[in-house]
């Protein structure tokens, strides 16, 4: 699991910094610089992935497990609709209410949804449900 | 095929809404999206699909006539609902919405997951020949460039015309539009469903099933009957004394000024809103489980019916009041929700009515409902608001508020058109002439894509 979650962390922020660079590619003029924005971007971003896998996908994959005794396959199904459904709704609002928090939230959401199919796929590839 | 077909509709999207006002655009798009979709998904053929793509267009259509925030939703939630239908066609409207959504956001995402538990062998074959795709398209570029660059020489009008394709507009936001296009559009293309919740709405029926339920015990069944006599009887006390107070207002010999209407209506409105839906929910506690099949219970539907049709008195008693509001003082947005408000909450407590006289299950009053709501929604989307509030209070009313009026997005030229009937002051006749001279320096502005009721009308006259 720790394995898991740190090489979906690792991808998560590679995905996040690189759409949030992009996006301030897109909109203001950037020189040299962008190459310590990314280095700095990527290491922030690093630990919100981390702290937000662990903080709202760790849990419901612990509760799928462990007390509904469900497959991981099942726990996918069962709660990664609404997580998207929240994430989708929760992004599009706050990305609405200010002119520039599309910068952070349109790549929030689509590193969100992503790091649920590389957590389970890791998950799947290491039969992880067979050891509970 | 389908990456060609989906890159194209994406390339399509660009054309019509990059840097572009909403106008004909949406239409088209509509058009394309509905014959796109409904093409991928042709093994899923239904033809409540091609309603529900119908639904999208005429919403899309709406687009081009009206350009208000409700159009706008009404297109969004008709979009939801076709690919919802895509999905699965027998859900139940709400159902259908989410997985509408779920599907536009994130279908293609639950699709790579159900492949990843497939053999390997299988998605092999499956898989694109890169190498073959990318020597194949270089070999046809590099070729068709030459000879265009041989005929451009040979031939002068050949040469003016490609002199005009002009590249500028390739930007980096370009590209990450179109790829953000190319992502929602692909995913519309592998709808999908919410688990457990399609499977459970496709198994409930609406019937209320008394072998089904968590029996209550005798003695707790008559006692929940006797808490449900006794609450809605002093409930129906208590909102005939408030109905009583309400008509004799009504029918007092006094003018009311604007604030004190306004006071007492919104007072009215609030008072509903908690009222109804209160009543609704203690109506479904107390016909939950086997009260429902309870031998005894005629007294409590008695009392129940009771309390469901002084609702809608009240509820029509508020609709007077918006009513004499309006009669007096014109049409605004807020007075006409309060008009929407009502005809839902009458619909709700009808459904509700129904619901414990044919014994249905909570399913069936929340599919209904929720399905009014969508219905109103569409309907009202089909009317032109600010023209019909802008007619309505400047024939009507005598004193008719034109600051209200001059805010209003939609309606500059019939403002204008109207500007020398009335005796406007020097500076609201300016503003009104103003409005609609820059209303129509705005549309001139419009290219095609992004063509309005104005411009087509404009193009005709010219």
């Amino acid at each position: 699991m720790i394995k898991a979650i740190s090489s979906t962390a690792l991808r998560s922020s590679l995905m996040a910094s690189g759409l949030l660079i992009l996006i301030i590619m897109m909109n203001e003029t950037v020189g040299v610089y962008i190459v310590l924005i990314a280095f700095i971007s990527f290491i922030i971003t690093f630990f919100i992935a981390l702290f937000m896998i662990i903080a709202t996908v760790v849990p419901l994959i612990l509760y799928g497990l462990l007390i509904q005794h469900s497959t991981i396959e099942t726990v996918f199904k069962q709660f990664f609709p609404y997580y998207a459904l929240f994430s989708f709704g929760f992004c599009v609002y706050l990305s609405l209410s200010d002119d520039e928090a599309y910068y952070i939230f349109v790549p929030a959401f689509f590193t969100s949804i992503m790091a649920w199919l590389w957590l389970f796929k890791s998950l799947l590839n290491t039969n992880y449900e067979n050891k509970y | 095929m389908k990456t060609i077909l989906t890159t194209s509709t994406a390339l399509i999207f660009s054309v019509l809404f990059y840097k572009q006002a909403l106008g004909l655009n949406v239409f088209l798009f509509a058009v394309l999206l509905v014959i796109f979709v409904l093409y991928q998904n042709k093994n899923r053929f239904n033809k409540l699909q091609i309603l529900n793509g119908m639904l999208l267009i005429i919403m899309a259509f709406l687009g081009i006539l009206y350009q208000n925030a409700l159009t706008l939703y009404a297109i969004f939630f008709s979009l939801l609902l076709f690919v919802g239908s895509i999905s699965n066609v027998r859900s139940s409207s709400f159902v259908m919405q989410l997985n509408g959504l779920l599907s536009i956001i994130s279908g293609v995402l639950m699709h790579r997951f159900e492949q990843v538990k497939m053999p390997k062998e299988n998605t092999n074959n499956n898989a694109l020949n890169y190498a073959y795709w990318f020597k194949l398209l270089a070999v046809i570029s590099v070729v068709l460039f030459v000879f265009i660059m041989l005929y451009r020489n040979a031939n002068p009008i050949i040469n003016a015309f490609i002199s005009k394709i002009n590249f500028d507009f390739i930007s980096l936001q370009w590209l990450f539009f179109t790829a953000a296009a190319y992502y929602f559009i692909n995913n519309m293309v592998y709808p999908t469903v919410i688990e457990p919740l399609t499977s459970k709405d496709l198994n409930a029926s609406n019937a209320l099933d008394s072998s089904s339920n968590k029996v209550l015990s005798e003695q707790k069944t008559h006692e929940k009957n006797q808490m449900g006599v006794v609450l809605f009887s002093l409930l129906n006390v208590l909102i005939v004394f408030v109905l009583a107070t309400d008509v004799i207002f009504m029918f007092r010999d006094k003018q009311l000024n604007a604030m004190q209407l306004s006071e007492q209506l919104h007072q009215g409105v609030n008072a509903l809103i908690v009222a109804i839906v209160s009543a609704i929910f203690l109506i479904l506690y107390f016909f939950q489980g086997n009260l429902n099949f309870y031998k005894a219970n005629r007294r409590l539907k008695q009392v129940t019916y009771l309390w469901i049709v002084l609702n809608l008195f009240l509820a029509m008693s508020t609709w007077y009041k918006n009513y004499q509001y309006v009669s007096s003082f014109g049409l605004t947005y807020k007075r006409i929700g309060v008009f929407v408000y009502l005809i839902l909450a009458l619909s709700g407590l009808i459904f509700t009515f129904i619901k414990v006289y044919k014994i249905r299950n909570f399913w069936f009053l929340m599919r209904n409902t929720i399905r009014q709501a969508f219905i109103v929604l569409f309907i009202s989307a089909l009317v032109p608001w600010d023209t019909l509030i802008t007619h309505y209070n400047t024939k009507f009313i005598t004193n008719f508020d034109i600051n209200y009026l001059l805010n209003l997005n939609h309606n500059k030229a019939v403002l204008y058109a109207i500007k020398d009937k009335y005796q406007f002051e020097r500076d609201t006749y300016n503003v009104i002439v103003k409005n609609y001279n820059d209303y129509k320096a705005e549309q001139a502005k419009n290219t095609w894509q992004a063509y309005s009721w104005y411009n087509v009308k404009t193009q005709f006259n010219d």
